[in-house]
């Protein structure tokens, strides 16, 4: 019943699937970005490295990917959101480009 | 025991800076390995806003710690004891930005995460770079006008402004009067007041002139809202001015010429004043003769002067830094960090938010025990 | 700048040379005079001016007199202006005070062209110091670690506590007293107030005293307030200016005495009973503690 009562007041809804090539980085991913919590009460949303248990056709990849769902009262409201978390993936995900501890190991060995 | 390593990332305003430090807690020596800096600038007559500043700490993020590392020169990100970041205060969307990518990097590096106070980053920068122990602390910057002193593990706020910050009073009529953001508007305000100039007519040499502004200081508190808009009128009277002589009619029998430098001069000269005036103020009260000017507004030198020529009629000293210190930067969140992981302060993971609203003295100095 | 820049050296600049500790004056040019009434000592140097302790007509009538000198700091234009205008209005309020019976320093003399004003000598020492006196014996008495309370901070039920919220109610007293009489201070700080000990015979009717062991060290709380500095007060009776003096009091007393912070209430309180429209004020004073506390800090 509460799922109902969500789907009636936040309408409008966009899951995102972000395919990592390690289940160690979507991990940091996930839990770089659900720390800072959403501020507009008009919006939802849940971020998880596991598949939906709706799912059943679960395979050895599901949990390098990272689900997100966003719920809003309006398009509006969504796509502020999820733009907002797009900006934020996107850092984490250079980060972990130029960053990572084996990245800087490998260019280091290569000076 | 070795020196410990920290890597500072401060983002609370329109300055993404980033740099490794180095803290020995037996010796208490500190060596700065790299301090790296990138800013925002907005166009004349603009501030910046949060969501550009975000915006643009975000696209320079890598490259800015990649500098930072490659000058620090450490062999591993695993040599650093923690990641220390500007927990607040400042501009939400700037700061949390800044902090997605040092919970990022932690979790990478597996190291601890430490949120930081950015005044207590500015206090202890300034304490370990002009080696003043226990001084009164004068912090002014674009968000904060404080009076401070240390007693019983805090920064005590003793004074501070009622309303609007002294170097948003001065940012803010660097727009009034159009004068370019970059290197950054203060550096241009004073430019204008220090210049001997010429006469609009390009001949007679004069002194710039004291206008008249209010002067605003309640016991060790002050207040510029006031003084910014007597000076916004001042403006606007001299633009008047400017419109007549454009028109070949000339001004009133009595009327001085405002010119940019008199007003530059003016707010200066009278906010300085109060500013030096609420610190000695503090002094007498706390009877302290070391004097430390920290932030942004720090690095001005009529203001260093200022307060030099104050502190010597009291027998101390005044203490300041230099751009490269006083500006917003990675180091100090890095410093303040690294003593505070040394007393046993972790951020914990899913605590690691910011906060626009930080107060000085909400943060336990742990690590101070005089 | 556009690119990163390089990165900064690492060399500090070299701290400041200290001045001369042993730092003197030269007297103001009324205390020169060959016929300058005994010895001055110079008692304090506070922010706008230096305090000498001399005598006044009689060598035995002790009197302050506080020299403004010229700050070197400050515009020659500014400095006039600020240095004459509040030693103008210091004179003037401290007549209407008396006047209006709030306890204050009569005012002996003044020369504003010299930057000095005369005035009676207040016995005692400074409620700053009062406090801390206060403080610092409690932490003896109760020492760190022995139940550990000397660290922690005082309430006003705690025993031996009743000199102390004894003087805060007076300090609240004194603070209405003043609103009353339709000055507003400008810098009120438990430096700017004295404790004056009460005069033989003349001290409350119901004044008691203790009889605990250090009962001689606890009565130096007792005393009437006098207020003094009044360089930055103004004459007025709007509330937001009353409210915002509170305020200015409300800080300095718990950034100066962080363990004596929770017995702030009691000013309050004392100050509620002093005048009619007090309760409005301290309405107001929730508002000046919230523009303090939600005041945007960025940048």
């Amino acid at each position: 019943m509460a799922a109902a009562m969500e789907t009636d007041q936040f309408p409008c809804v966009l899951t995102v699937q972000v395919p990592f090539p390690t289940a160690r980085l979507a991990s940091v991913a996930l839990q770089s970005l659900q720390v800072d919590k959403e501020l507009s009460p008009l919006v939802r949303r849940t971020f998880s490295t596991s598949p939906p248990a709706r799912d059943a056709n679960t395979t050895a990849d599901q949990d390098k990917t990272l689900h997100v769902e966003y719920r809003a009262t309006t398009n509006r409201m969504l796509r502020v959101a999820v733009n907002s978390f797009m900006e934020s993936l996107n850092l984490v995900i250079e980060v972990m480009e130029h960053l990572d501890a084996d990245v800087l190991a490998a260019e280091a060995h290569s000076t | 025991m070795a020196p410990l390593y920290a890597l500072g990332c401060e983002g609370s305003a329109n300055k993404l800076g980033i740099g490794v430090i180095s803290h020995d807690p037996e010796t208490n020596k500190t060596k700065i390995l790299s301090n790296i800096r990138h800013t925002f600038v907005s166009p004349p007559g603009t501030g910046f806003l949060p969501k550009d500043t975000a915006a643009h700490h975000r696209a320079h993020f890598v490259s800015v710690a990649r500098e930072a590392l490659k000058v620090a020169g450490l062999a591993s990100p695993k040599d650093l004891s923690c990641i220390c970041y500007t927990r607040g205060p400042g501009m939400g969307a700037p700061l949390t930005s800044v902090a997605v990518a040092a919970r990022t990097l932690s979790l990478l590096w597996g190291l601890d995460l430490v949120g930081v106070n950015h005044c207590v980053g500015h206090i202890e920068m300034g304490r370990v770079i002009t080696g003043a122990d226990n001084p009164v602390v004068l912090y002014v910057s674009g968000g904060n006008t404080q009076v401070i002193a240390y007693a019983e593990q805090r920064y005590r706020i003793f004074g501070e402004t009622l309303d609007i910050a002294v170097g948003n009073c001065i940012d803010r009529f660097a727009r009034t009067l159009a004068i370019p953001n970059d290197p950054f508007p203060g550096y241009n305000v004073e430019q204008l007041a220090k210049k001997a100039f010429f006469e609009p007519d390009g001949t007679t040499k004069r002194e710039p002139v004291l206008l008249d502004l209010p002067y605003a200081v309640k016991g060790m508190d002050c207040s510029f809202s006031g003084i910014l808009g007597a000076a916004d009128l001042l403006a606007a009277q001299m633009r008047k001015q400017d419109a007549l002589l454009a028109s070949g009619a000339t001004l009133k029998e009595g009327e001085e010429r405002i010119t940019p430098e008199d007003l530059c001069f003016t707010l200066q000269e009278t906010v300085f004043a109060m500013l030096v005036e609420i610190t000695e103020r503090a002094m007498a009260h706390v009877g302290s003769k070391q004097v430390l000017v920290v932030g942004g507004v720090g690095c001005n030198e009529r203001l260093q002067e200022m307060m030099g020529l104050m502190a010597r009629d009291r027998g101390g000293s005044v203490y300041a830094t230099d751009e490269r210190f006083c500006i917003d930067n990675g180091i100090m969140i890095g410093l303040a960090g690294l003593l505070a992981w040394e007393t046993g302060f972790r951020t914990p993971f899913e605590d690691s938010t910011c906060t626009q609203r930080f107060r000085t003295d909400e943060v336990h100095i742990k690590w101070r025990t005089d | 700048m556009a690119t990163p820049e390089p990165a900064a050296a690492i060399q500090p600049p070299p701290p400041p040379a200290d001045s001369t500790s042993t730092h003197e004056f030269p007297l103001p040019p009324i205390l020169q005079h060959p016929s300058a009434a005994g010895p001055a000592e110079l008692i304090t140097q506070g922010a706008e001016g230096r305090l000498y302790r001399t005598s006044w007509l009689t060598p035995t009538r002790l009197c302050a007199l506080k020299h403004r000198p010229s700050k070197p700091y400050r515009h020659p234009t500014l400095d006039a202006r600020l240095t004459r205008h509040r030693i103008l209005s210091e004179a003037r309020i401290l007549q209407k005070c008396r006047r209006e019976g709030v306890a204050v320093p009569a005012l002996y003399g003044i020369d504003e062209s010299q930057g000095v004003l005369s005035m009676e000598w207040v016995p005692g020492r400074p409620v700053r110091v009062e406090v801390n006196e206060f403080l610092r014996r409690r932490a003896e008495k109760y020492p760190h670690g022995e139940g550990g309370r000397g660290r922690e901070e005082v309430t006003r039920d705690e025993e031996g506590a009743t000199p102390l919220v004894g003087l805060m109610r007076r300090v609240g007293e004194a603070v209405g007293k003043l609103h009353k009489a339709g000055i507003v201070h400008g810098d009120l700080t438990t430096s700017n107030m004295m404790v004056r000990p009460w005069e033989k015979d003349k001290g409350p009717v119901n004044g008691h005293h203790g009889d605990g062991e250090d009962d001689n060290a606890e009565r130096s709380l007792e005393g009437e307030i006098v207020v003094i500095d009044f360089g930055l007060a103004s004459q007025g009776s709007a509330d937001e200016d009353r409210a915002v003096d509170l305020y200015v009091l409300e800080r300095a007393f718990g950034s100066t005495h962080p363990r004596a912070e929770a017995l702030f209430t009691v000013v309050l309180e004392a100050y509620r009973n002093t005048f009619k429209t007090a309760p409005v004020v301290l309405k107001k004073l929730e508002d000046v503690r919230m523009r303090g506390r939600k005041r945007s800090m960025l940048g």
